[in-house]
């Protein structure tokens, strides 16, 4: 049961900048996000921990999110016309429809506490990539069944296991909250490297020029970090609130498998002096060589600073809008550190083959700090119901040259949200469906941003819409 | 239908949403494709002459293997039963003994004719290629002289009558006779449905033997080839004396020093084209230009200046200069395509532009392209040979004919 539950909250879509989800809770959501200043339920753990600080009753929610994203990418990984094995056409990856459970309790005044407590669970960033890509350049290697299914894999899961706690001062006008965060994190990421030969020139002509490298990294580890937050009720009918969620770095560890994928060529061993080229005939065997390695990865969660205001012009409508900063430049790279490395036998004779498969290596991100901008609306139908609708802009912080099917992020995107609440009893019933339209996105060239002499982009067109909907179920007591 | 109705169904309706999204199906790959066969012929003779008893290994560079690549639908047995094949000759450029000959076979000659054969893109052909490296590096296609007879103190013996090997022997055992044991290919066997190209020193070499046996190739095909002598390779030797490590006026060093190796590219060039163009006169006056380790004599001295008698001895096998004047009214039957690479460190671009203006002056018809390599790996060294062989097969399947009756 436990591994069940496991795997649904691991099974999610990015579907706003970066890695970052779009938000949590149905009814922030079906608000576009604009809630740092609204912030009266359980999602105010995420939003403004100083919102907790104005719920009235204890509550239990369970939010279930189901996300389908629509990428496509076509390959144009040329240089000036020449190709190197990503056969062109539109091509997907496998599509999914994925969901994700978040959980939250709140507890106002427990045990005559001055205050409110809050418990959550909930994913804050998330990706899920696998695509089949790659075949090998033409001459390579004729056997592309060597090759695995999914050759490109980004499954980056990011939990957040917050404790909150708010109080209020000035006769209930001002709020201040304080959440701490365990992070766990969990990457499961592979790709495709080529690396340029480093072999005589007669040997290194194309299509022997890049040779083939997989890389599989499946790691897991824990990070700390805090979220603080204030809001002020300016008047009965205008509030404005702001957080800050501070920087952390998640310390994984685990198994990574780098794969030398050799061209095959049985004609070229028997010309070359076995003294002189001991390695020849086994990298132009055509038979893939493993490194198995234990490594470390640090993943960066990048710092956020949000404000935000409310406005309700009559009893039944609340207006609100949202300003959040996030910056993604602190997510610098991933950096594969091994700790314990094994190849195959005769290795040790192979110098060409070692730099391969036992180099260790990093995935860069060049990105820039983003912004997103949230308008929402809420209003009361009748004493059951309540409508809802929001529109943002989310500024996108991948570069255009950093694109790579391991991220969803196409560019800037706009978010148009609705939903809607029925309350029964003690119980709220809400959804919300999201639709996220991305820009298409233009790589025009591969680019080396570390200089490792590995391209880290993939150039080509990428494209993306997604549907994001969340049900929740509160019960208040 | 009130508004709790309404509510409901919007709940339903969203509940519904990303069901709705069906799965997508990528491209499905290509269907494999029907593959030729690449077989070795292994002795092709490049001389008559018997290898002395003393120096056994001799034979090794006398003896030549050819490969052989057949199309898919060709048939072996039982034998001339199947359809006939029109058939290109490819020489290979210059190198070390250990690749060069196998230059088409590293570029797999038979991945690139089985896509285009398979695409459409040609026809069947038959391909044949043959080793003419020597010790040196390469033949340039040129008879050569017997220097151990000469000069009995030379250990190496660079020369050989590969220019025949190609145009008489080459083509008489693939297409006409049964020998070792192996058969005839099945060819058309007519001038138009036959075709000779190369790279680099097999540029050359195609264009030289096509054009001085008029009666055998329809068309021509030359990529990065040393077609202007007098264009070109006088900017190369500052970077013999560098790769040597010898200093100009350094006569000593000179003689001593300049030795062609697999990873000295210029003194190779110059060693083959001296093999091939200049091996030495013991009668003629040339102290300064004796390379006595390989019995030929260099078109330059000890202090870089050019030596006017050897360079006229090449000159008279340059293409533009000389060859082309003498032979170029066969070009009016022959189909000629030649390309180069503006980042050759042969400088054949240069050569080729004199090249092209001398094709002009006679008013031959040509068809010409220019390619360049990509950003940290310019097209040098030979590397774009397996692409550049697509675009070589191309041009000479649009000109080849299948019909026997022609």
């Amino acid at each position: 049961m436990l591994a069940v539950f496991t795997a649904t909250l691991i099974a999610s879509e990015a579907i706003a900048g970066g890695y970052a989800l779009s938000g949590i809770g149905a009814r922030a959501q079906s608000m576009a996000g604009a809630y740092r200043a609204v912030a009266d339920d359980w999602s105010a753990v995420y939003y403004n921990p100083a919102g907790l600080a104005r719920i009235e009753k204890s509550q239990l929610n369970f939010d279930l999110g189901f996300a389908s994203h629509r990428p496509s990418y076509d390959p144009d990984v040329s240089l000036n016309g020449y190709t190197f094995g990503y056969p062109t056409g539109e091509r997907y990856p496998d599509d999914q429809v994925t969901y994700f459970p978040n959980f939250g309790a709140v507890l106002v005044a427990p045990f005559g506490f001055p205050g409110t407590v809050a418990f959550a669970m909930y994913e804050p960033f998330d990706e899920n990539l696998e695509w089949d890509l790659y075949r090998f350049a033409e001459g390579y290697n004729p056997n592309n069944e060597l090759l695995p299914d999914i050759e490109y894999r980004n499954n980056i899961d990011v939990l957040d296991f917050q404790a909150s706690f708010a109080t209020s001062f000035a006769d209930d006008k001002f709020h201040v909250g304080l959440g701490l965060s365990l992070y766990r994190g969990d990457l499961h990421t592979s790709q495709i490297s080529l690396v340029p030969s480093t072999l005589d020139y007669k040997l290194s002509a194309r299509p022997y020029d890049m040779f083939v490298k997989w890389t599989d990294a499946d790691v897991w580890g824990f990070g700390f970090g805090f979220d603080v937050g204030m809001l002020y009720d300016i008047t009965e009918k205008v509030s404005i609130g702001a957080n800050y969620r501070s920087k952390s770095k998640i310390k994984m560890d685990g198994d990574v498998v780098a794969r030398f994928y050799t061209p095959d060529n049985p004609e070229i061993q028997p010309k070359y002096d076995q003294n002189e080229y001991p390695e020849i005939d086994t990298i132009f065997s055509g038979v893939p060589l493993d490194g198995t390695h234990q490594a470390d990865i640090d993943m960066t969660i990048p710092s956020q600073f949000g404000v935000g205001i409310s406005f309700k012009p009559s009893e039944k409508v609340t207006l609100a809008a949202d300003f959040a900063y996030t910056m993604w430049s602190e997510f610098e790279d991933l950096e594969v550190d091994f700790t314990y490395t094994r190849g195959p036998q005769g290795i040790n004779s192979w110098p060409t083959v070692q730099g391969i498969i036992f180099s260790e290596y990093a995935y860069p991100y060049d990105w820039d700090d983003a912004i997103r901008l949230s308008l929402g609306i809420e209003g009361q139908a009748n004493e059951n119901i309540k409508v809802r609708g929001g529109y943002s802009y989310d500024q996108s912080p991948v570069p255009d040259e950093a694109g790579t099917p391991l991220i969803t992020d196409t560019g800037d995107s706009h978010h148009i949200a609705a939903g809607l609440s029925y309350f029964v009893s003690i119980f709220e019933f809400a959804a919300a469906a999201e639709f996220v339209a991305m820009p298409e996105r233009d790589v025009e060239t591969v680019e080396d941003f570390n200089d490792d002499g590995v391209w880290d982009n993939l150039s080509g067109t990428y494209k993306n819409t997604a549907l994001n909907t969340s049900f929740s179920v509160t019960i208040r007591f | 239908m009130n508004l709790r109705k309404v509510a409901l169904w919007i709940l339903a309706v969203i509940m519904l949403l990303p069901l709705a999204c069906g799965d997508r199906d990528n491209p499905a790959d290509p269907e494999d494709i029907p593959h030729g066969l690449v077989f070795e012929y292994p002795r092709i003779y490049n001389s008559d002459e018997t290898a002395p008893g003393d120096r056994p290994n001799w034979v090794n560079w006398r003896v030549r293997p050819a490969w052989i690549y057949t199309p898919p639908g060709y048939i072996f047995d039982p034998p001339g039963e199947g359809p006939k094949f029109p058939i290109l000759y490819l020489l290979h450029d210059m190198g070390a003994a250990q690749d060069s000959a196998a230059s088409y076979l590293f570029s797999r000659m038979d991945y690139v004719a089985d896509k285009l054969i398979a695409s459409g893109e040609i026809q069947p052909m038959i391909i044949v290629t043959v080793d003419a490296s020597t010790p040196v590096g390469g033949s340039f296609y040129t008879d050569g002289y017997s220097l151990w007879n000469a000069n009995p103190q030379v250990e190496k013996r660079p020369a050989g009558n590969f220019e025949t090997m190609i145009a008489s022997s080459l083509i008489h055992i693939m297409e006409d006779e049964v020998t070792q044991g192996y058969r005839p290919l099945s060819v058309v066997g007519t001038r138009d449905s036959r075709a000779i190209g190369g790279f680099g020193m097999g540029g050359y070499g195609a264009l030289k033997i096509a054009l001085k046996h008029p009666d055998l190739f329809s068309s021509v095909s030359i990529s990065d080839g040393f077609v202007s002598f007098d264009n070109g390779l006088e900017t190369l030797i500052d970077k013999v004396f560098e790769e040597n490590g010898v200093n100009k006026g350094d006569r000593d060093a000179f003689m001593a020093n300049v030795d062609t190796s697999y990873s000295k590219p210029f003194t190779t060039l110059f060693y083959s084209m001296a093999c091939a163009f200049s091996p030495h006169d013991s009668t003629g006056d040339y102290e300064e230009t004796f390379m006595a380790d390989y019995g030929v004599d260099f078109p330059f001295d000890y202090q870089g200046n050019i030596v006017q008698s050897v360079w006229d001895l090449w000159l008279e096998h340059d293409l533009t200069s000389t060859l082309l004047t003498t032979y170029g009214e066969h070009l009016d039957s022959t189909e000629l395509y030649f390309e180069y690479s503006d980042e050759n460190e042969f400088n054949t671009s240069t050569q080729s532009a004199a090249f092209e203006q001398q094709l002009q002056s006679l008013d031959a018809d040509y068809e010409k392209a220019t390619f360049s390599g990509y950003t940290g790996y310019p097209a040098e060294k030979g590397r774009f040979t397996f692409e550049r062989l697509a675009e070589i097969l191309k041009f000479h399947s649009s000109k080849l004919s299948n019909d026997p009756g022609l």
